[in-house]
């Protein structure tokens, strides 16, 4: 599905993510961890064509998405919901689900029922400005905004930040339901255990390197991992 | 007295309203204060003239023609100078330096082809209607429908059209915008064409409520910023409801000061404003 080979990028002229290459295949859940400023978010930004690839590639669904603008990469298929400012916070709900599907108008109504299944918290919310509300529900806007037009593959940046340990574990099932509705997943998460704990493989990211890889079993058993990175 | 310059504070006001909520739209999405929205309402109000007076247009195809054309050179504008800039990540100070060198070039522009004399549009002079003490002029309240009609234009695209979403997204947050999927310099594009076609109505309204010079949107574009502040930056509802209020502060003033101090009343608005309340009327923090 996602295949990054040697990816190269950074922000100015020093370079944040130094040669990585993972990969996401058909129907999975993909977890990366990793410190803080290790470039997590980096990496999901470039893959989105907002942080410039220095060098390496990035296939998508066996297309070579490298130097795709971010649009075009959302027309191929992939949704992003980033870590902070994920949500329009002047337009209502149903206004942001629409900026989701504004590549395909014509497959709104039925990726909006899909999203309703998933979230039906949104149901009777729809003409809310998302501004006005808590931080779990603009979260669900958030990714339903990414999910309306049912993407091949979803990356989600710390979908579980700043919400509470209950609408954490709500999240996660959500996560999983996603992807058993078709759509495979790449997350970033600070709660290492959870996010491995519903994942089929993951990968460990630190200064921009690649330091462990392997099913989500493996590294949660791992005790190198355990030990720097899921707290003992 | 006081009502009939509520009524000029009025009719004044909704044609800044017009010029400003393109002006606020522009800076709501790309986030620069746009120096040569007051030449091209100027502009808008030459070609009026010109396919009206030159060629012999009726005044309302003239005018049709100023608003589509006006639009096209704004798209123009967005291909030829502001996309190059956004792609290479211009700075602000640098956008607001190419808008103030576009505005001059304008202006001059229609020195150079018409003329600095003041123009008028071949239009049959009517008689004010009396209302009791006041006198509105049918020119007056073609003014008001025509900027009424048009504001609830730009309500029905930002609230019902894809479109306009659209805009109210780029302004939210441009990063989310390319990321949900939108193709934003097509919606920059449409930005355009709302706020110059409405810049050119403006301007053809302006030229009929007073005259045609080649001056005339350069000495709107402290009104219409003031308006712009006044009803929060980007907001273009603030706009709107900030260009009647200094149409009526403007009008209003010369109750008390000589005319001539219209415009430093617009000033001081725009100073108090940005001292105490920077976000605008409108605005929230
Ligand atoms: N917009 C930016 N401009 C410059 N440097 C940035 C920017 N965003 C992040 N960085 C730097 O990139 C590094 C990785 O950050 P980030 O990808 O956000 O890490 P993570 O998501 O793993 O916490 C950090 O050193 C950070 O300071
Ligand atoms: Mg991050």
């Amino acid at each position: 599905m996602l295949k990054l080979i040697d990816v190269v990028s950074g922000y100015t002229d020093v370079d944040i993510i130094k040669g990585v290459s993972i990969e996401v295949g058909k129907d999975e859940i993909v977890t990366i961890i990793g410190p803080n400023g290790s470039g997590k978010s980096t990496l999901m930004k470039t893959i989105f064509g907002l942080v410039k690839l220095r060098s390496g590639k990035i296939m998508f669904r066996d297309k070579d998405i490298s130097r795709l603008r971010t649009d075009r990469i959302v027309q191929a298929g992939m949704g992003y919901v980033p870590q902070e400012r994920n949500v329009f916070p002047s337009l209502t709900v149903l206004e942001n689900l629409e900026m989701g599907a504004f590549i395909q108008r014509d497959r709104f109504e039925e990726g909006l029922e899909e999203v309703f299944t998933i979230f039906p918290e949104l149901k009777n919310k729809r003409t809310q400005k998302v501004g006005t509300m808590s931080g779990g529900e603009q979260k669900m806007v958030a990714v339903g905004r990414a999910l309306i037009l049912m993407p091949a593959l979803l990356l989600l940046d710390e979908p579980s930040s700043g919400l509470s340990p209950k609408l954490r574990d709500v999240l996660f099932n959500k996560i999983v339901e996603i992807n058993e509705l078709g759509t495979s997943l790449l997350v970033v998460e600070q709660n290492a255990k959870m996010a491995l704990s519903v994942s089929h493989r993951g990968y460990v990211l630190e200064t921009g390197k690649k330091r462990f890889e392997g099913e989500a079993k493996r590294l949660l058993e791992n005790e190198e991992v355990k030990r720097l990175y899921l707290g003992g | 007295m006081l009502l009939q310059l509520l009524v000029n504070g009025i009719v004044l006001g909704s044609i800044i309203a017009l010029a400003a909520i393109g002006l606020s739209m522009v800076y709501g999405i790309l986030k620069f204060a746009n120096f040569a929205h007051g030449d091209f309402l100027t502009f808008g109000a030459y070609l009026a003239f010109v396919f009206n007076v030159v060629f012999g247009f009726y005044f309302i195809l003239a005018c049709a023609v100023s608003v589509i054309l006006t639009a096209m050179v704004g798209v123009g504008c967005d291909y030829a100078i502001w996309r190059p800039m956004r792609m290479k990540n211009a700075n602000r100070v640098t956008l607001i330096i190419i808008s103030i060198g576009m505005a001059l070039f304008i202006r001059n522009l229609i020195i150079f082809m018409w003329g600095a004399d003041i123009k008028r549009y071949a239009l049959p002079v009517k008689r004010g209607i009396e209302f009791g003490t006041i006198i509105i002029t049918q020119n007056q309240i073609v003014e008001i429908v025509v900027a009424v009609a048009c504001m609830l234009l730009v309500h029905y695209i930002l609230k019902k059209t894809f479109i306009g979403k659209a805009m109210r997204a780029l302004a939210d947050d441009i990063d989310l915008a390319k990321v949900s999927g939108i193709d934003v310099d097509r919606v920059i594009r449409y930005t355009w064409v709302v706020g110059m076609a409405l810049a050119s109505v403006s301007g053809i309204l302006y030229g009929l409520l007073a005259n045609i010079n080649p001056n005339m949107g350069w000495f709107l574009l402290l009104p219409m910023f003031a308006a712009t502040i006044l009803g929060g930056i980007g907001n273009p509802y603030g706009a709107m409801a900030g260009g009647i209020m200094i149409g009526l502060a403007q009008e209003l003033s010369t109750a008390i000061l000589p005319p001539e101090y219209k415009m430093a009343v617009a000033f001081a608005i725009l100073i108090i404003v940005l001292l105490l309340r920077p976000q605008g009327i409108m605005g929230t923090s």
